[in-house]
């Protein structure tokens, strides 16, 4: 690599680490301590009588070249979680088992929710439009909160591990999709005194037509995935 | 110089990286370039790595818990130093049991005495 400047090795390096989905404050971290090393080293090499030039490059010999480091970097990144060792089985399992614990925390907050509401009507306190429009706003709000969390450890979680672009995509475009599924199957049933919720088409009023609230549920998790991935989705686009 | 933990197949190798860092840090807090010199010169220069791959080790042991960073500025220039947290010196102190063994059993195997 004795023709590469440091320019050149740092922004390979950038570039590469980008495209592979690693966070753009890991990047800018990496990039700056690398720098430093190469600083450091340069100066070393200097004092022990070696030309700047040749100081500069044996300091970047030392360092590695950018798709080694790159390598060594997502490698590292990789090998600490489970979705990063197994990111095939992971695609399929993470937005499975993310997706049950949403519905589970769903169906208990919203069951206690409508508990209440449901002693509030019968008691006389609150008016049957009152009811309805509490149970179906805060059925909404509820999953649209418990499928953003969901997303957003999902996230979390492959940022954690290997930080590809790709897999990542995949995995919470999955997870959207079951968003939608999921919650196609699950209705709210406005007679009082009865169950609040009910599984399957029964009680939903259109339950084969997604509305606006299910596609907002649905885009929920691409949008988060978007804002988190903003650099590296904007690297590939700029590429392309 | 890849750490030593959550690897699908670990070598004997794996464990030293990890443990050359834990044990320089625990001496004093150092910047990345001064562990690199620190390994070369406590190793002799045994160990051949290109040194810009101890900076995944140092993230990935910061993510587990083993050490913190501190920016200090020295002599006007920005540094991140790395010092070792209590859990890093728990570990230092497993690891090392663990390679005395292991290379005791190594210099047993190779008939130069434990």
């Amino acid at each position: 690599m004795g023709g590469l400047s440091m320019g050149t090795t740092m922004e390979q390096l950038r570039e590469d680490l980008l495209r592979r989905g690693v966070p753009g404050t890991q990047v800018r971290r990496t990039i700056r301590e690398l720098e430093d090393h190469v600083a450091d080293a340069r100066l070393d090499l200097e004092s022990q009588g070696n030309s700047p030039a040749r100081a500069r490059e044996l300091a970047l010999e030392r360092l590695g070249e950018a798709g080694t480091l790159a390598e060594s970097i997502c490698g590292e990144l990789g090998q600490r979680t489970w979705p990063g060792r197994h990111p095939k089985l992971s695609l399929a399992l993470l937005p499975l088992g993310i997706q049950l614990v949403v519905l589970v925390l769903w169906v208990i907050a919203f069951y206690a929710l409508g508990k209440c509401a449901q002693h509030l009507f019968l008691s006389g306190t609150m008016d049957f439009a009152r009811y309805q429009s509490l149970l179906s706003i805060s059925a909404g709000a509820l999953y649209l909160t418990a499928t953003a969390l969901g997303a957003a450890f999902l996230l979390w979680l492959h940022r954690r591990g290997n930080g590809s672009l790709g897999w990542a995509g995949l995995s919470i475009g999955l997870l959207s999709l079951l968003s939608l599924i999921c919650k196609y199957y699950l209705g709210i049933s406005p007679e009082p005194g009865k169950s609040v919720l009910c599984i399957g088409p029964v009680g939903n009023p259109d339950p084969y037509h997604p509305g606006g609230l299910d596609w907002l549920r649905f885009a929920v998790p691409l949008v988060l995935m978007a804002l988190i991935y903003r650099e590296n989705i904007a690297h590939r686009l700029r590429r392309s | 110089m890849n750490s030593p933990e959550k690897r699908s197949a670990p070598s004997f190798t794996n464990g030293v990286p990890l443990l050359l860092i834990l044990k320089l840090l625990a001496q004093k807090e150092m910047y990345g370039y001064e562990i690199v010199k620190s390994i070369h010169q406590a190793t002799g220069e045994a160990l051949s790595f290109p040194e810009g791959s101890i900076y995944p080790v140092l993230h990935s042991m910061e993510l587990d818990g083993l050490v913190k960073n501190a920016e200090r500025t020295v002599q006007g220039r920005k540094r991140l130093y790395y010092s070792l947290s209590t859990r890093g010196r728990n570990k230092l102190e497993s690891l090392t049991t663990e390679w005395r063994k292991v290379s005791s059993g190594v210099n047993l195997a190779l008939g130069w005495g434990a």
